[in-house]
């Protein structure tokens, strides 16, 4: 608890606050306000679907990085850090970590952790905060290939007012993809394929549509005052740490 | 079903063995690789997207189509016209003059008739989809025709034949038509055939000079008294505007050819005398060759030779040299005397004469009896005349060919009866009894009624004709009968009649007689439980052979010009195959998953 300012007395103040040393001096009923200094629960969430394995480097890795850097972060600054892994559900959990001695091993937490499985983020939301968790920070890294959308989840979420920071992962080999003219494309996650001959016209729509998605995510987001960060996996990371998330308010 | 020579066997594992290399060279084309990405969601948005832009064309390409094909097909049915070559709704009658000059060879190479049907479907095709045709021939091939629309007139327009034989007549039914206005008619012709033609008939010519070489007479004979040589007699006509060597070729059965050259002048006629050494018999054909012939319907002719042969002939009598030297006078005759006394001991001849002799019962060969006593087998003997005049005699009949009996003086003769007995009275007196007759049983024979030493018939010239035609009429196929192209009638009840291709003929019976169609020229076997009989049917016309007897210049006729083609399809056909190619589409497409 540390003193922060004074304020006049109004019935129903707690008296036990009161500056009684003022009082006398003064003979005013100042009342002393305190800031209580609370460690701040941040909760990465990973994705750890099978769609993260995809590009090179993987989106999982990736996001892996950008979280181990995040959470090196919150522990330098005393803050609860818990590290979720999920793909249709809860796939791995770190407890709680508090203090810069926990450094390592949320890393080898992080390191440990391998994709797989299918994209359901609701599920992933509803698993975790479906128990009583304090209201905290929640970096939500993920490429956000969910069939079921993103803002099903997002409206799960915000019903907890938690404070969202949304990093969507993309490759450069699905924002640009190189495909043969004739080709199946398999889902990795569901093995679901397509045949698809490929022309330029239908890269062009291709960008379009992949345009559109990131900018679904971006805007529900945005709708529910949500930081959302839109990162390439071959971009910059000292780049991404120091500029983007400071731009993105994420780092002071 | 040619097979390029395989045998079925071979021919199915050539076509397996096909199938199985296409089959395998589409299995040798390489699948599309198959890359697994990290997610198919914004793929399949993008496909989703464009399915549906594709749906949505697809499902207009096919109401699209689908109302075309429904449309085509509404037009079809309702048969529409499009009024072109229209004649405003009048009726049309062509008649066709299908007669033999028809067959004549234009300069084009189609025939005169081949040009006349072009020019009726031209009219009838002018007519559009609403016309009514009526189509007649000039030989009444077609019957009683009505008017009919243009499908079903062009079916009768190919009912219409090349007619062989027979004359061309303007068709009686519609010479009502021509004296009113209801329709229109007009008449195809190379008006070679000389019809009356009513007024009001617009003549539309077929006609284009040709030349033409035609045999107008053939005939094959004895010479009387040698019944064992044959000469031919052959007329040629030409009837082209120039002059023809012509190149006449006479062919009989298993014979070299006898060719001859005969040059005739434009629009003449020549004729000449034919000896045909070492012809035996049988079927001769004569044929005539010319430059540019353009009517082969008069270029061949046909006759029959019986065939004669060698005859052992018995002559029984008490002794007549005169009958004996007659009988030697035959150079196909082997004679043998005989008495009455020896008929019964000899056997084994082709033909008895029996003179003053019968014997009780019918000989097994023909015979000529001179004079018989009554047997059983012959007519009764009715009375005995004397001096008697030969008053009339079948001169038409084999026996009494280039026979006359009117100078033949009879001191006593015998009449026969014949009414009990079917026999032929070949001579009768002035009360009408029968004198000479004959029996065309089997076997022959001919009775004479007086001897020849009661009579001067074996000093008359005729004599030995009379002893060579019997012969020949008992031992010998009677002659063939000649007759015309056309309706042909056979002396032989319920007979088979076979034509020259071998194939038998379709036949009607009348009492005694058949009738049959002697449709081209040829030899005709006709063979009845009476008797067999040849019938030689030739054109031998010199009205047919010339086909440049024409009243009408060569010109083109106005219907040529018609701008309908001949054969271009109905409106409605043209409808409705597009409506089925555009199924067809439509079936393609849906299979390729172009349209719904």
């Amino acid at each position: 608890m540390v003193f922060s300012d004074y304020r006049p007395y109004t019935p129903g103040d707690d008296t036990r606050n009161l500056d009684w040393g003022i009082y006398l001096r003064l003979d005013r009923l100042i009342l002393r306000l305190f800031e209580e200094e609370a460690d701040l629960p941040v909760y990465f969430f990973v994705d750890a679907s099978a769609s993260m394995a995809f590009g090179e480097p993987s989106k999982f890795d990736f996001a892996r990085r950008v979280a181990a850097a995040l959470a090196y972060l919150a522990l330098l600054d005393h803050d609860r850090v818990s590290v979720v892994a999920w793909a249709d559900g809860i796939a791995r959990e770190l407890p709680v970590r508090r203090g810069n001695a926990q450094t390592w091993p949320v890393f080898r937490f992080l390191q440990g952790l391998a994709s797989g499985g299918r994209t359901d983020l609701q599920a992933a939301l509803r698993s975790y905060f479906g128990g009583r968790r304090p209201r905290g920070l929640v970096i939500l890294l993920s490429d956000f290939l969910d069939e079921g959308g993103f803002a099903p989840a997002a409206n799960f979420l915000r019903q907890f007012r938690h404070e969202v920071f949304a990093m969507q992962v993309l490759s450069p080999q699905e924002v640009k993809p190189d495909l043969p003219e004739e080709v199946v494309l398999v889902d990795a996650e569901s093995g679901v394929a397509d045949a698809v001959r490929v022309t330029p016209a239908l890269l062009a729509e291709y960008a379009e549509a992949q345009d559109e998605h990131c900018r679904e995510i971006e805007s529900v987001c945005r709708s529910g005052g949500w930081t959302y960060l839109r990162a390439r996996t071959d971009a910059p990371f000292e780049e991404l740490m120091l500029q983007l998330l400071r731009e993105q308010g994420v780092l002071k | 079903m040619n097979l390029l020579g395989l045998s079925p066997v071979w021919a199915a594992v050539l076509l397996i063995a096909v199938a199985a290399a296409v089959i395998g060279l589409y299995l040798l084309k390489p699948a599309p690789r198959r890359i697994v990405i990290a997610s198919t969601l914004i793929w399949e948005r993008v496909l989703h997207r464009k399915r549906r832009d594709a749906e949505r064309w697809r499902w207009w390409q096919s109401l699209l189509v689908s109302l075309l094909i429904a449309l085509l097909i509404a037009f079809a049915i309702i048969r529409p016209d499009t009024g072109q070559e229209s004649t405003d709704g009048k009726r049309i009658a062509i008649v066709v003059d299908n007669g033999p000059s028809m067959q004549t060879l234009r300069s084009d190479g189609r025939t005169r008739l081949e040009y006349a049907m072009a020019e009726a479907r031209r009219l009838i095709a002018a007519g559009g989809a609403g016309g009514r045709t009526k189509v007649v021939d000039t030989m009444g091939t077609l019957g009683a025709p009505v008017f009919e629309d243009r499908r079903r007139a062009l079916a009768e327009l190919d009912r219409i034949g090349a007619a062989a034989r027979g004359k061309p007549r303007f068709p009686e039914t519609l010479r009502a038509d021509a004296k009113g206005d209801a329709a229109r008619i007009v008449f195809i012709t190379d008006g070679v055939a000389a019809l009356d033609i009513p007024k009001g008939v617009e003549v539309v010519s077929a006609f284009e000079p040709a030349a033409n070489v035609g045999l107008t007479a053939f005939d094959v004979r004895t010479p009387p008294g040698d019944p064992r040589r044959y000469e031919a007699f052959v007329a040629v006509a030409n009837a082209g505007a120039a002059p023809q060597r012509v190149a006449i070729a006479i062919a009989g059965a298993g014979r070299a050819p006898v060719e001859r050259t005969l040059d005739v002048k434009a629009h003449d006629t020549r004729a000449l005398t034919v000896t045909l050494p070492d012809f035996v018999g049988g079927p001769v054909r004569a044929s005539v060759r010319a430059d540019g012939d353009a009517f082969a319907l008069d270029d061949e002719a046909y006759a029959f030779l019986p065939v004669t042969k060698v005859a052992k002939v018995a002559l029984v009598t008490p002794g007549n040299r005169a009958l004996e030297q007659a009988l030697r006078l035959d150079p196909r005759v082997v004679l043998t005397i005989l008495s009455p006394q020896q008929y019964a001991t000899r056997a084994g001849f082709d033909a008895y004469v029996f003179d003053r002799f019968a014997p009780p019962a019918a000989p097994a060969a023909p015979a000529l009896l001179i004079r018989p006593p009554h047997q059983s087998w012959l007519p009764a003997i009715g009375a005995t005349r004397a001096a008697p005049l030969v008053e009339s005699w079948l001169d038409g009949h084999p026996v009494l060919d280039n026979v006359s009996l009117r100078d033949v003086q009879i001191e006593r003769s015998v009449t026969f009866r014949t009414d009990a007995m079917p026999v032929i009275a070949l001579a009768r007196d002035a009360g009408g009894a029968a004198m000479i007759v004959a029996s065309a049983a089997q076997p022959r024979w001919i009775a004479s009624g007086f001897a020849i030493e009661d009579s001067n018939f074996a000093a008359q010239a005729s004599f030995p004709m009379f002893v060579v035609n019997a012969l020949a009429w008992l031992l010998d196929e009677p002659p063939a009968m000649v007759r015309p192209l056309g309706l042909a009638s056979v002396p032989i009840a319920r007979a088979r009649v076979v034509g020259p291709s071998g194939y038998q003929k379709d036949t009607r019976f009348v009492p005694d007689a058949t009738l049959f169609d002697a449709d081209v020229p040829g030899v005709y076997a006709a063979e009845g439980e009476t008797g067999r009989l040849r019938i030689v049917a030739n054109v031998l016309d010199p009205a047919v052979t010339a086909v440049n007897a024409s009243r009408l210049a060569p010109r083109r006729s106005a219907a040529t010009d018609a701008r309908a083609p001949a054969n271009a399809p109905e409106p409605w056909f043209v409808l409705l195959l597009v409506a089925i190619l555009l199924m067809m589409f439509e079936w393609w497409t849906y299979h390729r998953r172009l349209t719904l």
